[in-house]
């Protein structure tokens, strides 16, 4: 009978009487979780009554509520959606055999909560941002480019996106310098992901401990005003996707 | 008086080996069916308790109901002491032998792989409470903040000490909780050592009697038989170590491991 | 994402919309094998490869140039040969019906390909 698993977390965290233990725990979507355990872990899983997972937008959406509903009372190694086991056996199997890589993840994340930050151009800074470029740019090639022929106009070309690229990330490494500095306040873990649309000047993820969200609120509305031209937004919590990531064997 | 057509099957547990060598287990009516490698402990029961509309009425009788769930736990407590099994629940039944088979046969390789897994294992349930009183009387030596808040207290003028206990009785709560916290986290790790897996389930917030206390731990654990030994002493040091602040522990078995046995019903 | 995920935001609502699109669109397809798919499942890694190789000659090659120690045979010879290059590339997303957004494998946590 396949088994959905959710999260798994420290089985101390679930034993704390002040947590008031699982009776009062409900996924909130009426799916009943169960706390399967070995060595210092608990898994909490949901047995699965048919076979198929549809990979439906909602059922994803629902494994992702409920994921982050058991994110906000403990401190979770989060799973993906699709992460089936065959049977309660393979649970704990799963449990004991990688109870190590599991424990020094949850160590990293403990009591921690994970954020995502991005700035991006505002579209009027970033036409003017591209116009600047571009006079900057056909200011000044280099030299063994001109000579209109076919090839030198390919080269003369590419060799100005090359730069117009390069000042981007030049632009988008200055920011991000920045924006570090003032994470620093609140947190070390910072992880600032590759941008992937010209758009994006900052996608970073970080982690701070539960109860500084406030801080980190402030920090950002600061540095917001440091870069009034950009775009800003700052989501979460949410469960450490990011940092609790784990090779499994 | 009346007539007992029994007609219906009911299955008690399923065991891997052979167990005509034990006696019938105190109960007459019943015996073994060999399906496919497994054994079936069975009996025939009547529909007038056992029929789907039947049970239903049965189960508010709390005399019928006590009485034959003894019974269903004493016999397969019984086969458990020479046979791994795997138990089913109270008031299962079967129109028919072929019934029974068919399910059986159907899943066949889970309850083989089940038994293999459940073999020399036991299934051991424990239970930790705190006598609160017992800790409040000891507070003083359990909780440093309650302790500094009682020197401050001494040493206060009346109307700063009043202000002081209300304080006190304010954090009192909180503080019982970091204890019951830090004791059950202490003792859950110790028990922990042994066994294979285990199960935590939700803390009773009802007491059954006042000498009871507050319950901190409740789980079952999958032992080896080979530790059983050792599991016992740790929980007889355990009580003896916490002794003073009214640590007290429940720990009965072996039950049918309904806990580890993971088939679809 | 449920509002109470938004902490702050600061700037044009609509604009963060847009760019958060992009960075994830709504409706991201899981991909099913079938015979058809798988074919052209190959054909976007092949490409994607190919791809990744040509933006690295592209790459090297203005090194060479801001290293100013190219002769002017050199000079043609790199721009004909990029053209080409590029000019085959885009015959062969044609031919397998793939864009450039189809190309750009997400490598979990290395970021995107390209």
């Amino acid at each position: 009978m396949p088994v959905i698993v959710y999260a798994i977390l420290d089985s101390k965290q679930v034993i704390d009487a002040s947590s008031h233990g699982i009776s009062s725990f409900s996924s909130g979507s009426g799916v009943e979780l169960e706390f399967v355990s070995a060595s210092t872990l608990t898994a909490m899983v949901s047995s699965q009554s048919d076979n198929t997972l549809s990979n439906s937008r909602q059922e994803v959406l629902a494994y992702a509520g409920i994921v982050d509903t058991i994110s906000k009372k403990y401190s979770i190694l989060p799973m993906r959606y699709g992460s089936v086991v065959a049977s309660y056996a393979d649970v704990t199997a799963l449990l004991e055999k990688n109870s190590e890589l599991f424990v020094n993840a949850l160590n990293k994340v403990m009591n921690k909560e994970e954020y995502s930050l991005r700035l991006f151009f505002s579209h009027q800074h970033q036409d003017d941002f591209v116009h600047e470029q571009n006079v900057d740019i056909t200011r000044s090639p280099p030299e063994i480019l001109l000579g209109n022929t076919e090839n030198k106009n390919y080269l003369l070309k590419k060799y100005q996106q090359h730069i117009a690229e390069e000042k981007r990330i030049n632009y988008i490494k200055t920011i991000q310098l920045a924006v570090a500095k003032y994470l620093v306040n609140v947190t070390e873990i910072v992880d600032f992901k590759k941008t992937t649309t010209f758009g994006c000047i900052v996608d970073a993820v970080l982690l701070i401990d539960k109860g500084r969200k406030n801080e980190l609120l402030e920090l950002v509305a600061a540095m917001q005003s440091i870069y009034p031209e950009h775009n800003v937004i700052l989501t979460g919590p949410w469960p450490p996707y990011t940092f609790a990531q784990i090779k499994l064997e | 008086m009346h007539v007992n057509h029994k007609t219906l099957l009911y299955i008690y547990c399923v065991t891997c080996e052979d167990p005509s060598l034990q006696s019938h287990a105190g109960c007459d009516e019943l015996f073994f069916l060999e399906i496919n490698g497994l054994y079936a402990a069975v009996k025939y029961v009547s529909e007038d308790d056992y029929s789907e509309v039947n049970i239903k009425k049965r189960l508010s009788d709390e005399s019928w109901l006590d009485a034959n769930v003894r019974e269903h736990l004493n016999v397969i407590g019984l086969i458990m002491q020479v046979n791994t099994v795997i138990p089913f629940n109270f008031g299962t039944v079967y129109k028919s032998e072929e019934g029974l088979k068919s399910f059986i046969c159907k899943y066949a390789n889970d309850f083989k792989t089940g038994l293999r897994y459940l073999e020399n294992k036991e299934e051991w349930s424990v239970k930790a409470f705190c006598n609160k009183q017992k800790i409040i009387e000891n507070i003083v030596l359990l909780s440093q903040n309650i302790a500094d808040i009682e020197v401050q207290i001494r040493e206060s003028s009346p109307g700063k000490a009043y202000i002081l206990k209300k304080k006190k009785a304010d954090i009192l709560g909180k503080e019982i909780n970091n204890i019951y916290n830090t004791l059950s986290k202490h003792v859950f790790t110790r028990i922990n050592e042994l066994p294979d897996e285990y199960r935590l389930h939700a803390i009773s917030q009802e007491k059954v009697s006042e000498s009871d206390g507050d319950m901190i731990i409740n789980a079952t654990f999958l032992l080896r038989k080979e530790n059983l030994g050792n599991f016992i002493k740790t929980t007889d040091s355990l009580l003896v170590e916490h002794e003073d602040i009214g640590l007290s522990l429940e720990v009965t078995g072996p039950w049918p491991p309904y806990s580890f046995v993971n088939l679809s019903k | 994402m449920e509002e109470d995920k938004i902490l702050f935001y600061a700037g044009s609502a609509n604009e963060i919309i847009e760019e958060l699109e992009k960075i994830n669109p709504g409706d991201q397809t899981r991909i099913n094998a079938t015979p058809e798919n798988v074919e052209s499942g190959l054909a976007k890694l092949v490409l994607t490869l190919i791809e990744l190789i040509r933006k690295l000659m592209e790459k090297q090659a203005m090194r060479r140039i801001e290293g100013n120690s190219l002769t002017e045979d050199q000079i043609e010879h790199l721009g004909e040969t990029l053209m080409k290059l590029e000019y085959k590339m885009e015959e062969l997303k044609k031919i397998f019906n793939l864009t450039d957004k189809d190309l750009n494998l997400n490598l979990g946590p290395l970021g995107d390909l390209l």
